[in-house]
């Protein structure tokens, strides 16, 4: 073969990279007398694995038979795993796993060889950046009556586990987050605290409410569901209520009566959603005017999220998942699901297609063994066992930046709780000791 | 008149008891005239004497958590100030598991197996006695870690008397008590009536801002009365009725200012007890009727009766031997919104004791006592004591061993709580050991003494209540609830030991100091799966280490006393990850003072707790009262 005459045919490779989170590679060309590539930096999160696509453009009759490619991977960051595969000419993919140490870089180099020896070369600067979600903070519920309530973190990237970083002093039922704010929901005490990302409090509101449950906020303002008073919360005439909550001077300014064990909350445009575990409706809430519409739906809606059409699906005690459309009509997805039976657990992936939630192995038994998941986006919905085997499963969600499970396991309350990190394969990832009955993951 | 007449020997033993721990002036006795006092089959005889412990009766709010405080190294859970919830935690084997009982009769909650032991006034009792290990497994159920017995005896042939006390103390603590005794060589009569209430509105730091405590007040009163007949210079009846009422707030945690949680308790207690002596043996009786009644807020009552009869007999062989064989039957009536409605249970206990004295020195007990639960057998619980007491001169030793299997039915709520309840649970059952060694040595005016003694526990089927139950009703709804179950087990080690030294310094002058402590692990062995890291950690709220230090000092009718207790690290879950409440050390000084005059015996006493002000935390979350002092005056006028 003529090597001048190849060099003069070759394509001038176009290199792109392909990367979840990489739309802002800086591109810059090598230009060579025989081989005109194209690098692609690109930017990777630690312990990612990566799929970087190389396009090479054959110029003047160079076929797959004159050269060869390869893919080796060095450098200051750790790039393991590091595979090319792909045709000569054309796509290359390479791929590899990136190392846990963020800000540090390595070099991804394709060399290009025919029979003679090396033709050329394209080197990738790998820049490994820190992860957009680092730190995973675990919501820990307490004991009944021990107010040990309390929310740990976890380091996704040095595996470290810092408990009580925020002790609630009460029995925490959830915490939400808005605009950075984190908005925690205690009982005894029964209290919202207001809480800055760097986990000083801001506000706490003590009064006005009565066995709060749930936050949502809009703009300055804050609805929180209530049962109200325990003795008659699962009676036939409940005083539940949503506090609405002035977050500018931190004090319950109105309320609306509700019935029946207002659990979730969900803000969206139609307004807000409040799901009743002991009732067989959610209810509407025009912001407003404070107008209450009731929606009808199978016995006991808890968990709700949005869907990726802004439909709201709902879990309900009874058994059946069901969605609420954005016309406010209600589509039964599954019924006879293994349902805990109260305060149930629920997660959406991110693409917000698929439902994952904790649930019974069987009917008799003893505790929230498996977890479940409906895949939204099939013509026939059925709840298929996403995993089994867990003990005491409590709390479940989603690294919307990984799209990793997050399920905590509360050791039946006998003492501190467990994560696991799943993937959606279902493998398992991770496990770190939490806080005292973790129900819930926090991601900002 | 055998039997009837521990006479003055042990009245004046009570009388040394109480000087020693709570320094009283032996002059208050002295216008008691030649009294009588009688009681029964003391099942104490065949129970260890190394780990008995007789607790005076405290001057000021006395009841059964302030004299374990004051005057001993076990553990106790305070759920708030003065009048909260207080249980107790004996070799960190959890609070239902030691015995509490009242003229021999349970006092432990039937629902849920505790005692609150600021709930068990002084006022009922005349003598207060604990009994820790193997050997108090005679006590029946429950007395795993120990038993506590209250007792009242009559005294007969004293001089009518009438007494007032009041106290005042901190945070608005008031106590008011009125009794009246009168003897004669037939009939004896006791009154006490007992009101105390308390704010508890003390301050303390809330996220670094100073607040005061709020909810957490109290108001009850205790009314006794008794009654003893000797019916013949054999014979005597006793007739003993305690009633107890109890309102309280209920402490929330300190960070809570809005919780209006209150709590009603109303017990009642009545006994009848015949005693007689035929010579060569005893017999002895008891009817018996309690009911606690208990309201939290406005929920629905919840009720237990309990009617009990117990017959037991003692004879003696050959000078070296005696025997008791009883039999006691309870019938239990509960009623409640969360228990079944007119939820019965039958138990039975037959049992016998009997002591053999093979030498002058060496004397052993074999007890046992079989369960019998609506007609089904539950666990026999044997008991093996050994007693060897080398003669010396001027120093006394005594060396015990005891062996045994005690045993703790399943509560009412374990059984017949809606929903969760499991008929099917086991009785817990604990192989316990014990050996100690106890000397103590006279030296003209110096009296030194020692105890120790270590203890092994091993308790299997402990009841555990979990969540995870599960039901589908009929409408296709789904009940989730917590449920008990037998798991196993708890292992519970440690040394406990004592030290006492007493001298006589001048003439009026005696000091005594006290040192106590134990140290414990309570090992869960209980392992609910990969995902439990508990097993082999110590349980939660279980101190390591405790202790109390005492000194005593008496001058010339003025009695100074100081004590310093101290709670080691505890951890608050079983897994032993988060950070422990820290240890804390609480000093108490107490000043009391005793006149004379003729008829008029005044006695004053003031004391000061937590005078370093320590910021302490005895259970989770729950404020403790800084500083604070109380100031007694008790008069008591006797018809000459």
């Amino acid at each position: 073969m003529n090597k001048s005459k190849f060099l003069l045919l070759l394509a001038l490779p176009v290199m792109s990279c392909f990367l979840y989170s990489c739309g802002d590679d800086e591109v810059d060309a090598l230009q060579s007398p025989l081989i005109n590539l194209v690098s692609g930096n690109t930017s990777v999160k630690p312990d990612s694995t990566n799929t970087l696509v190389v396009s090479v453009d054959a110029v003047n009759g160079f076929t797959e038979d004159n050269i060869s490619l390869s893919v080796t991977g060095s450098g200051q960051a750790e790039v393991s795993d590091v595979e090319g595969s792909g045709t000569t000419f054309g796509q290359v993919s390479i791929d590899f796993t990136a190392g846990s140490t963020a800000n540090e870089t390595a070099v991804l180099t394709v060399t290009v060889t025919d029979t003679e020896g090396l033709i050329g070369q394209l080197g990738l600067n790998i820049t490994i950046t820190d992860l957009d979600i680092p730190v995973v903070y675990v919501i820990n519920e307490g004991n009944f009556a021990q107010a040990n309530g309390s929310i740990s973190s976890y380091d996704i990237r040095s595996s470290d586990v810092v408990q009580g970083v925020f002790e609630a002093e009460a029995t925490v039922q959830n915490v939400r987050i808005f605009d950075e704010t984190l908005y925690l929901v205690g009982n005894a005490p029964d209290k919202v605290d207001v809480i800055n990302s760097d986990f000083s409090i801001s506000a706490s509101v003590t009064s006005g409410l009565d066995n709060p449950i749930d936050i949502a906020v809009l703009g300055n303002t804050g609805y929180v569901t209530n049962w109200g008073d325990i003795g008659t919360a699962f009676g036939d005439n409940p005083d539940s209520y949503v506090a609405i909550l002035d977050l500018e001077t931190a004090e319950v300014t109105d309320s609306i009566m509700l019935t029946a064990r207002p659990q979730d909350i969900v803000a969206t445009n139609a307004g807000l959603y409040v799901s009743h575990e002991g009732a067989s409706f959610v209810s509407l809430i025009d912001v407003v005017d404070n107008a209450v519409t009731v929606i009808e739906t199978p016995f006991g809606p808890s968990e709700m999220a949005v869907d990726a059409s802004g439909d709201i699906i709902a879990l309900c005690t009874g058994g059946s998942l069901v969605k609420i459309d954005t016309d406010n009509n209600v589509i039964t997805l599954v019924e006879g699901l293994s349902t805990s039976g109260f305060n149930e657990r629920m997660a959406l992936n991110v693409d917000l297609n698929v439902v994952y939630f904790l649930g019974a192995g069987n009917a008799s038994f003893t505790g929230q063994t498996t977890i479940f998941s409906v895949d939204l986006s099939q013509d026939d919905l059925v709840a298929t066992t996403f995993l089994e085997g867990g003990a005491a499963l409590y709390g479940i969600a989603v690294n919307p930046e990984s799209g990793q499970l997050y399920v905590g396991d509360s050791n039946s309350f006998q003492s501190t709780g467990t994560a696991f990190v799943y993937d959606v394969s279902g493998e398992e990832l991770a496990s770190f000791a939490t806080g005292v009955g973790p129900n819930g993951f926090i991601f900002f | 008149m055998k039997l009837l007449l521990h006479r003055i020997g042990l009245l004046s033993l009570l009388f040394l008891l109480s000087w020693q721990i709570n320094g009283q002036d032996a002059e208050v006795d002295t216008v008691l005239l030649d009294p009588v006092i009688v009681s029964g089959i003391e099942a104490d005889d065949y129970a260890s004497t190394q780990l008995k412990t007789d607790l005076s009766v405290e001057p000021i709010a006395g009841n059964l958590n302030s004299a374990l405080k004051f005057q001993s190294a076990i553990p106790i859970n305070e759920y708030g100030a003065r009048g909260q919830l207080a249980s107790i935690n004996l070799r960190g084997l959890g609070a239902s598991r030691t015995t509490v009982l009242w003229q021999g009769i349970p006092l432990n909650s039937f629902t849920n197996g505790q005692v609150d032991l600021n709930l068990i006034s002084s006022a009922g009792a005349a003598q207060i006695a604990l009994n820790k290990g193997a050997a108090s497994a005679l006590y029946g159920n429950g007395a795993i870690g120990g038993s506590i017995n209250f007792t009242s005896i009559p005294t007969f042939n004293q001089r009518p008397s009438l007494s007032f006390g009041q106290t005042v103390g901190s945070f608005g603590f008031r106590e008011s008590t009125v009794g009246g005794k009168w003897g004669n060589d037939q009939f004896a009569l006791t009154t006490k009536v007992q009101w105390l209430s308390a704010d508890n509105d003390f301050k303390y730091d809330s996220r670094g801002e100073e607040v005061r405590q709020q909810n957490a007040n109290f108001g009850a009163y205790n009314i006794f009365q008794e009654l003893g007949w000797l019916v013949n210079d054999r014979s005597m009846l006793q007739l003993s009725l305690w009633l107890v009422e109890n309102d309280r707030q209920i402490q929330p945690s300190r960070n809570d200012f809005s919780s209006d949680d209150r709590l009603l308790d109303r017990n009642t207690r009545l006994s009848l007890q015949y005693v007689r002596d035929a010579g060569n043996w005893t017999q002895e009786a008891t009817l018996a009727y309690t009911r606690d009644y208990q309201v939290y807020n406005t929920n629905e009552p919840l009720i237990v009766n309990q009617y009990f009869a117990k017959g037991q007999f003692e004879t003696s062989f050959w000078n070296r031997m005696s025997w008791v064989g009883g039999i006691s039957n309870t019938l239990l009536q509960v009623q409640g919104a969360s228990i079944d409605k007119n939820s019965l249970e039958f138990r039975t206990d037959a049992y016998s004791y009997t002591s053999s004295s093979w030498s002058k020195s060496f004397s052993t007990f074999l007890n046992i006592r079989q369960p019998i639960v609506d007609g089904a057998l539950r666990p026999v619980s044997p008991t093996l004591i050994s007693r060897w007491r080398p003669i010396a001169k001027d120093l006394r030793v005594e060396i015990e061993g005891q062996l045994g299997r005690s045993f703790r039915l399943p509560t009412l709520n374990d059984r017949f709580w809606n929903p969760g309840g499991n008929q099917d649970l086991e009785a817990e059952t604990s192989v316990n050991a014990d050996f100690g060694v106890e000397g103590s040595y006279h030296l003209g005016l110096l009296t030194l003494s020692a105890q120790v003694s270590t203890y092994w526990n091993e308790v299997s089927n402990w009841i555990t209540w979990r969540p995870g139950g599960r039901e589908v009703g009929e409408d296709g709804r789904v009940n989730s609830f917590w449920f008990p179950q037998n798991l196993e087990s708890v292992r519970a080690r440690g040394v406990e030991y004592q030290a006492s030294l007493g001298m006589v310094l001048l003439e009026k002058m005696q000091i005594k100091l006290g040192y106590q402590g134990t140290k414990s692990e309570a090992i869960n062995r209980i392992n609910l799966g990969e995902n439990d890291r508990s097993f082999g950690k110590q349980l939660a709220f279980t101190p390591t280490h405790t202790s109390l230090s005492s000194v005593g000092l008496s001058i010339v009718g003025w009695q100074l006393s100081a004590i310093r207790n101290l709670v080691g690290e505890r951890f608050t879950e079983a897994n032993n990850e988060l950070t422990p409440l820290p240890r804390y050390a609480l000093y108490n000084m107490s000043l009391q003072r005793s006149f004379q005059l003729k008829s008029w015996q005044v006695e004053v006493s003031w004391d000061l707790r937590n005078i370093t002000n320590e910021d302490y935390e005895s259970y989770e979350n729950r404020a403790m009262p800084g500083i604070n002092f109380n100031f007694n005056l008790k008069i008591t006028y006797t018809f000459l």
